[in-house]
């Protein structure tokens, strides 16, 4: 494990719970963050993260105007949003499955459910920045890559042609369009 | 949307890409992080102790914000918006409470998410099941029921996550027959 460098990093909070905020705002600061932007919706926390150009956005999913799944699927337009590769940790009381993977396919980083702790907001972040996840992009999905582990029982098609040739894609070259 | 494997054609390209790196180069510098982390998760539990002498006021914020919703949902006899409104409230507290200090709150305002998110669709939300809610989490918090062996607290918490379930799982067994 290596040191991060807490006062580096950039972090947009979007929560439309002035306590939220002010509990994530606490332990971002006590992790040694300077930088800290909030917004009380997703409009204004996409305007956040086009002005401000986080590191890191931390989402709650019901907000007004457009909630935290929504906000997540624009992030990773890579045609209307300058940051599509922005990490996203969506801490929710959303806890059910559904949720979940609603989230994961919006293109969401990290999954966080309230009440947060100092421990578990850490190692979210520690994650994003000491193990960041290549992108995958197909018609319909644009984002992280949801396989956390690679099934070695696996026996289907390999769908992907970074692993079937062994290198990646020019992160440079991204585009959704047709 | 997830790709259906059983719809996947082998032409369908899926391109895997080379995210960028540059928080790993920014903000990892070499060596153990371990002591690290330690103490900086020992200074946020540091820092949210001392931000907690304002969680009893916030909870009480919360609470009246909770009575006036169910005032209001009554008023409008449970129009749309009132009950949006009411679960909005209802589903701060869940994700808040155990923050603040009173982790029944939690589970009360958690099992009243589910009595209205599961109600929606069959039309019917039950007002006495619905106020007993409510008021159990005005109870918890005059009682300043906080700690998780809070043998009342614990019992009402418990019956109104059963009953709730009960009533839900009768709810779906009507819709099916």
């Amino acid at each position: 494990m290596a040191k991060i460098a807490f006062d580096e990093l950039r972090f947009v909070v979007a929560d439309d719970n002035a306590h939220m905020r002010r509990i994530v705002r606490t332990l971002l600061r006590a992790f040694g963050s300077r930088e800290i932007y909030e917004s009380e919706d997703g409009a204004s926390g996409l305007e956040a993260v086009e002005a401000y150009s986080p590191d890191i956005l931390i989402s709650d999913i019901k907000m007004p105007i457009f909630d935290g799944i929504e906000l997540t699927r624009m992030i990773r337009n890579p045609d209307g949003c300058k940051h599509p590769f922005l990490p996203i940790i969506i801490l929710t009381a959303y806890s059910e499955k559904k949720h979940v993977i609603a989230a994961r396919d919006a293109g969401a980083t990290e999954f966080l459910c309230k009440p947060v702790s100092a421990m578990s907001l850490y190692r979210r972040i520690q994650n994003i920045v000491e193990n960041p996840r290549d992108f995958i992009q197909t018609k319909s999905y644009f984002g992280p890559d949801r396989r956390r582990y690679v099934n070695p029982n696996y026996s289907g098609v390999e769908r992907r042609s970074g692993d079937e040739a062994g290198h990646l894609v020019d992160p440079n070259q991204v585009s959704l369009e047709a | 949307m997830q790709t259906d494997p059983s719809t996947f054609q082998a032409s369908e390209t899926i391109e895997q890409i080379a995210t960028p790196r540059h928080l790993q180069q920014r903000c990892l510098s070499p060596g153990d992080g371990s002591q690290a982390a330690k103490q900086a998760i020992a200074n946020a539990e540091q820092a949210l102790k001392k931000l907690s002498v304002n969680f009893d006021e916030w909870m009480r914020g919360e609470v009246g914000k909770l009575k006036q919703a169910r005032g209001a949902a009554k008023a409008s006899q449970f129009s749309a918006q009132t009950i949006d409104q009411l679960f909005s409230i209802s589903h701060d507290l869940k994700g808040q409470a155990s923050i603040f200090g009173y982790p029944f709150a939690a589970d009360i305002c958690s099992s009243l998410c589910k009595l209205i998110d599961g109600s929606a669709g069959h039309g019917h939300l039950p007002e006495a099941l619905l106020d007993q809610h409510v008021d159990a989490v005005v109870a918890v918090y005059r009682e300043q029921a906080k700690d998780r062996d809070h043998p009342k607290a614990s019992i009402l918490a418990r019956k109104l996550c059963d009953v709730t379930d009960d009533y839900l799982n009768q709810l779906r067994r009507r819709a099916k027959t």
